[in-house]
């Protein structure tokens, strides 16, 4: 038996109601979906109860999944759409709060000066900073960037998981990539591994 | 191919996403031009800092966290419905209660009425009761007035 095989058990095994199926759907999955609310998030906290929120949606949808596509793409469209209402509810927030007031009015509240860097903070001002730089990309830039570099989805499968075609996500991660050299170029703080 | 047209396809290139021609072409250009492998190493590097960036190790806790969350999600709508059935139980029972209340006045006034041989005034008197529930001695009181 394969492990798409095992897979597809245990999918038809959770549609039956079966919660101990569906729990092993959650092990094999939840790395890849965590890691994508964080990326498109960019919040651990709001990212952690992200990603347990998408897997219990899909359990709910569960007799909605035909199969046509694969259940990991499945649930990859599921967080995507998830991440997004996080996203204007957060933006939402942001607009009728204090934060938000002063970033309209175009002031910038004091911030805490930060000691001499040494080698440890180095490391975290460089994930500050990209970080940053991703969480300044449009949110559609970024969604396609991390399902790429972080997830290593192919183009067919980031076009099937944002319902859109290859050519689209090829010229928006083209750009999004440009956008982030450019960024990292005028900022020089794009740590090299 | 041209340099440039291989600086401009080396993302894709990384990526897997070139046919199998382009990409041999490719690999062939590398092998002689440093500064494209730089480029190439370049973007190879920012990647990783970019997977880097969103770790996660996998959680039991996590596993644990999402089946809870499940359990109370269906436990809720037991109470779910439980709650409105109760609700619903008390309001039906709470009209009931009024109503019951306004027909035993009603009743007692109608037979009241009937006694005296006058359904007329009982059947108006139901009327009334049906639309706006007055006291017995409001009934008595209209009576009085008709009788005047």
């Amino acid at each position: 038996m394969t492990a798409t095989d095992d897979e597809t058990a245990l999918i038809n095994r959770a549609r039956q109601g079966d919660r101990d199926a569906f729990g092993a759907l959650v092990r094999l999955h939840e790395v890849n979906i965590r890691r994508l609310a964080a990326g498109i998030l960019l919040d651990p906290v709001e990212a952690e109860d992200a990603a347990q929120e998408v897997f219990v949606k899909a359990w709910q949808a569960l007799g909605r999944f035909r199969g046509d596509a694969a259940f990991s793409t499945w649930l990859h469209r599921i967080a995507i759409n998830h991440c997004r209402d996080i996203s204007r509810a957060r933006s939402k927030r942001r607009w009728l709060s204090w934060d938000g007031l002063v970033e309209t009015l175009g002031g910038r509240e004091p911030v805490e000066a930060a000691g001499p860097a040494d080698a440890t903070t180095r490391g975290t001002d460089a994930r500050d900073s990209l970080r940053d730089l991703l969480g300044g990309l449009p949110a559609g830039w970024r969604e396609i960037l991390v399902l790429r570099e972080v997830e290593g989805l192919s183009y067919v499968e980031i076009a099937e998981t944002l319902d859109t075609t290859e050519d689209s996500v090829r010229a928006k991660l083209k750009r999004a990539r440009e956008a982030v050299r450019d960024a990292a170029r005028h900022e020089r703080t794009v740590p090299d591994v | 191919m041209e340099h440039g047209d291989v600086v401009n396809r080396l993302d894709e290139y990384r990526d897997g996403e070139l046919p199998a021609g382009v990409a041999r072409e490719i690999a062939g250009h590398l092998e002689t031009c440093s500064s494209c492998r730089a480029v190439l190493d370049d973007q190879a590097a920012r990647a990783r800092s970019l997977s880097g960036l969103v770790r996660a190790q996998p959680s039991d806790a996590f596993v644990r966290t999402v089946m809870e969350r499940i359990a109370a999600e269906e436990a809720p709508t037991g109470v779910r419905w439980v709650m409105p059935t109760l609700a619903a139980g008390f309001a039906a029972a709470s009209i009931l209660v009024v109503l019951g209340l306004s027909t035993g006045n009603g009743e007692t006034a109608a037979s009241e009425l009937l006694e005296v041989g006058d359904r007329e005034i009982a059947d108006s008197y139901r009327t009334i009761e049906s639309s706006e529930v007055p006291t017995h001695d409001q009934v008595l009181g209209m009576l009085v007035e008709e009788e005047s």
